[in-house]
């Protein structure tokens, strides 16, 4: 095993359990911070894998923004560990069997596909070209994806607004 | 470079359509006239628009996006399929005054972006489009006035929609990971050579449930009778006709990457389409409101059109396009008599239909001619719908899963009958007034009724340009 | 041997790095307490040592010594994990601040920086952006009404200010053409970028007193309604490293205001190291001086000033930078 493999054995290893961790927790924020955890395994392999700019961007986006945008919220709403509700069996049984699924494929995928057994060589994406082939070959995606957070936008601020609206007509009565 | 913006046309005009409304929702006063008149002006155009565009060819944005008979067709649905329902929007009740600009904004860009996933052959181009008309239909759903219901819809909509997304980025990720290409024109090359390892079926797979949530196919079904009869009707009216016609064409393009030489994914695609059909018309069975019927009624259309796609031949997939379209009418003469029937934009009961044919002929007959159409009797353009398909699925021997459908077209048959016994037979409780039917909307059931009739009965162009589109995907 | 070699140059320039800025640290403690007093008509600390000198060293052995308290309802762990992410945060953004043109020794070139990312702008960010986690989960953590409102404030301040600090930078990027921060200060042989980007330079400058939480940004800490906010709860070494986090970062707005800026270590007759040194100190006296002269905003005024003046200003720059290099070619 070469050092990149290792390395990468090891990232991927965090990742794992830290999303499991994020996904079993009872405590919302310590599941954030194993969220941002994972976030920061995979910005690390994003980096071995030659894409440092992908990298910086999750840190900065998934863990910088989202997740503190997240951590903001359940920090306002002060969401009690015990106000959530246990699953009950008949909640898990379908996605332990779901997943059990999953698990069976994927081991499938990975041991008879060819295509699992080749050893990718190292690459360097560096940031001028990769945003050279993003904004050109897919200048398309790029555009529908500003008009898509356009509208996102638009409805945020709708349903945002509507909210606004009927605690502003309380006011109104009590005045 | 000018040839390249001519063959972006109908989506240019889209996209100046969404401009302009846009522009209304920052005026201060609400004015609904004046929205709903500016909305079936520029609609009315924008099928005018996409007609001629109709025979436009070439691809542009490096190979991305694919203008072909095919795209164009289907544009052309959409486009009619918007016009159609902002044509309900005469008494647009269920929603607030003042977000009617809104609401036509949202219409406009979820058919821009339909328009562009019809005519995207890239994959990241497929999913950030069908993602942008997914943002709009999440926000139309809960644009309906008074909350309660429409809320649980729009939040359970958006849960199962990115779920659904999510399954199908990563079946992205494999497909992508197989070919090492996003573009379909050289998926189509790779993909049949290793359709057999289970990461290709896997992802293609994976891909198409991304899809089949828009289809409200079986396993992605949940939402569907929630969010018909949470949304304001002409909302349920849109979700319920454009946007499965986009979804069909977009999983005939994915279909047919396969080659059509799998036989997990036609296995498959045969499970989903015969408990799709089942599980629609049996629930249907007991449905007491209209629109939960419809979406029960949905969801066994999506089986039935399952069938046309996975025979996987050019007579399939013409038989599905035409499918798509008979659907288009025939629901959106459905829909037209239930906002008629609920003019203040309420959810209607079958039981309300009661004595329809006194209070209203004109939307009776139609309601029951649409009706007979879902069921597939002869001779609406339902009829002719299901024969091609059953005839497309024979010709590859799929003797079995034809019966089965047929089977299910006789069980759907007591539901639907059960919706024009009420509008017929039954008497309601107390006398009810008639219902006004104004001159334009007699215009427009009397075109549906048309339509349905005589291409149901003469379908032979409209089956020569589907036969042609079909042939663009092999 | 390569290697080797290679490392402990690697390892020397760390250790340089850290006690220098750990020192500088220290010192800027001292300096913004005597310059402040001096704003306020007093002497400010001067028992300790000849004008105070030996202050820094007195406060360190106190709060070395000082108990170290964990509130019994406290989440522990992140109690105790919180201030060393902000340090931590601080402190690794210098991997990638050059502070100066490379030196040839021993025939040997090494390059003043500890590493040069082509990304590290966006380094930079990444990490500045995590410090957000030290003070929003050092306020939970807490289980203090006090350093809950503290921490919720940090969180919504950084976030806001964090997008104009990202766009002013944008511009800058454009004229330097590449992310790493060798190569912007490269860019600026000619001429300081803040001659050209004056727009890009004062909303940077805001925002980044904004991320650092100093007056008049300071309402995650806003001592007289919140105690001191986040770190209310904190005591001793933990309440230390917080703070030092604190001029740590000065430090970092500092040198990146020089890198961007003011052409990082260039200047005429002293050396470059001098010149960066000296540009740090004089952006981190400004920022003092601004200290003890603005109050405190309000917390409305905070959001409106961080999304409806600076981020607009800050697009519109972009769009005019863009329009000017499109025009000059």
């Amino acid at each position: 095993m070469t050092v990149y493999g290792a390395v990468f054995y090891i990232l991927a290893g965090v990742i794992l359990i830290a999303t499991g961790l994020a996904i079993t927790r009872r405590n919302l924020v310590h599941s954030i911070v194993y969220l941002v955890i994972s976030f920061f395994g995979s910005a690390m392999l994003y980096y071995l894998f030659g894409a440092p700019l992908l990298a910086a961007l999750e840190i900065i986006i998934y863990a910088g923004a989202i997740m503190v945008l997240f951590l903001f919220i359940i920090m306002m709403l002060r969401v009690e560990p015990s106000a959530l509700r246990k699953p009950t069996l008949r909640q898990w049984l379908p996605a332990g069997v779901l997943g059990l699924i999953y698990v069976a494929v994927a081991i499938l995928v990975v041991t008879t596909d060819p295509g699992s057994q080749t050893i990718l060589e190292t690459a360097l994406a560096r940031p001028r070209v990769f945003g050279r082939f993003l904004f050109q070959r897919y200048w398309l995606s790029v555009e529908i994806v500003s008009f898509l957070l356009l509208i996102a936008l638009v409805g945020a601020l709708y349903l945002g607004k509507a909210f606004v609206k009927e605690g502003g007509d309380q006011k109104e009565d009590q005045s | 470079m000018m040839n390249v913006w001519t063959l972006f046309i109908p989506e240019l005009y889209c996209l100046l359509m969404a401009v302009v409304f846009f522009g209304l929702a920052m005026s201060a006063r609400p004015n609904p006239r004046r929205d709903y008149f500016a909305a079936l002006f520029m609609a009315g155009v924008g099928v005018v628009v996409a007609l001629a565009c109709v025979r436009l060819e070439g691809t542009l944005f490096f190979e991305a996006y694919r203008v072909d008979l095919f795209s164009q067709v289907f544009k052309v649905m959409l486009a009619m399929g918007f016009f159609l329902v902002v044509c309900l929007c005469t008494e647009l009740n269920g929603i607030e005054e003042r977000h009617h600009p809104e609401f036509y904004l949202f219409l406009t860009t979820c058919t821009l972006a339909m328009m562009m996933l019809v005519s995207s052959v890239e994959l990241l181009t497929i999913y950030v489009a069908l993602e942008l008309s997914s943002y709009s239909l999440y926000i139309l759903v809960p644009l309906r006035r008074g909350h309660g219901v429409d809320v649980e819809a729009g939040i359970k909509y958006l849960m199962v929609g990115a779920c659904a997304s999510a399954v199908m980025l990563f079946g992205l990720s494999y497909v992508f990971g197989v070919t090492h290409t996003t573009y379909l024109v050289e998926i189509i090359h790779v993909l049949p050579g290793v359709i057999g390892t289970p990461a290709a079926i896997v992802g293609l797979l994976l891909v198409l449930c991304g899809f089949f949530f828009k289809l409200a196919v079986f396993p992605f079904h949940f939402w569907a009778p929630d969010v018909y009869q949470g949304a304001a009707n002409q909302v349920t009216a849109y979700i319920a006709t454009a946007s499965k016609v986009a979804a069909v064409a977009i999983i005939m393009r994915v279909v047919a990457l396969s080659g059509g030489s799998s036989k997990y994914l036609v296995d498959m695609l045969v499970t989903l389409s015969i408990a799709s059909m089942t599980l629609g018309n049996l629930v249907a069975i007991v449905q007491k409101d209209m629109k939960r019927l419809l979406a029960y009624s949905s969801i066994s259309h999506a089986g039935y059109v399952l069938i046309g796609i996975l025979s996987m031949s050019a007579t399939g997939y013409a038989s599905a396009i035409f499918y798509a379209l008979a659907y288009l009418v025939m629901n959106l003469c459905c829909f037209l008599v239930v906002v008629k029937v609920s003019h203040d934009g309420s959810d209607l009961k079958i039981a309300q239909l009661a004595g329809l044919h006194r209070r209203a002929p004109l939307l009776a007959m139609a309601l029951m001619l649409a009706v007979f159409g879902l069921a597939g009797i002869p001779p609406t353009i339902g009829f002719t719908g299901k024969f091609l398909v059953f005839a497309a699925a024979m010709e590859k021997g799929y003797v079995a899963l034809v019966i089965i459908a047929m089977i299910n077209a006789t069980i759907s048959l007591y539901y639907y009958i059960l919706v024009v016994k009420a509008a017929y037979l039954m008497e309601p409780d107390e006398e009810l007034p008639r219902l006004p039917v104004s001159i334009p909307t007699k215009v427009l059931t009397v075109a549906l009724v048309t339509a349905m009739v005589v291409f149901g009965v003469a379908p032979s162009y409209l089956l020569e340009v589907a036969r042609a589109a079909a042939r663009m995907l092999m | 041997m390569d290697w080797m070699i290679g490392f402990a140059i690697l390892i020397v320039k760390l250790g340089v790095v850290l006690v220098g800025l750990l020192l500088l640290a220290a010192y800027l403690v001292l300096l913004e307490r005597k310059f402040l007093g001096r704003l306020q008509i007093r002497y400010g600390p001067n028992r300790a040592g000849k004008f105070g000198l030996l202050q820094p060293l007195a406060d360190t052995i106190k709060m070395l010594t000082k108990e170290d308290i964990v509130p019994e309802a406290a989440d522990r762990v992140l109690f105790l994990l919180a201030p060393a992410v902000v340090a931590a945060e601080a402190l690794l953004i210098f991997a990638v601040v050059p502070f100066g043109a490379s030196v040839t020794l021993l025939g040997k070139k090494i390059p003043l920086v500890i590493t040069d990312l082509n990304v590290g702008l966006l380094y930079v960010f990444a990490l500045a952006s995590l410090g957000v986690y030290g003070v929003a989960l050092g306020g939970w953590a807490s289980n203090s009404k006090y350093s809950l409102l503290g921490g919720i404030r940090g969180a919504a301040q950084m976030i806001s200010y964090e997008l104009s600090l990202g766009l002013s930078l944008v511009p800058i990027v454009m004229l330097a053409r590449s992310f790493s921060l060798l190569d912007i200060v490269r860019a600026q042989a000619h001429y300081p970028f803040i001659l050209v980007q004056p727009v890009s330079f004062m909303i940077f400058f805001i925002s980044a007193m904004a991320e650092t939480k100093r007056i008049p940004f300071d309402l995650p800490e806003a001592e007289n309604e919140l105690g001191a906010g986040y770190h209310t709860e904190y005591s001793g070494m933990r309440f230390g490293l917080f703070f030092l986090g604190e001029y740590v970062n000065l430090q970092v707005f500092g040198a990146l205001v020089a890198v961007f800026f003011l052409g990082g270590w260039r200047g005429p007759f002293l050396p470059p190291v001098v010149w960066f040194l000296i540009k740090i100190l004089v952006i981190s006296i400004l920022m003092i001086w601004v200290r003890g002269t603005l109050p405190r905003l309000r917390y409305d005024q905070l959001m409106h000033l961080g999304w409806k003046v600076l981020v607009p200003l800050a697009l519109l720059n972009i769009v005019a930078t863009g329009f000017v290099l499109l025009i000059i070619g």
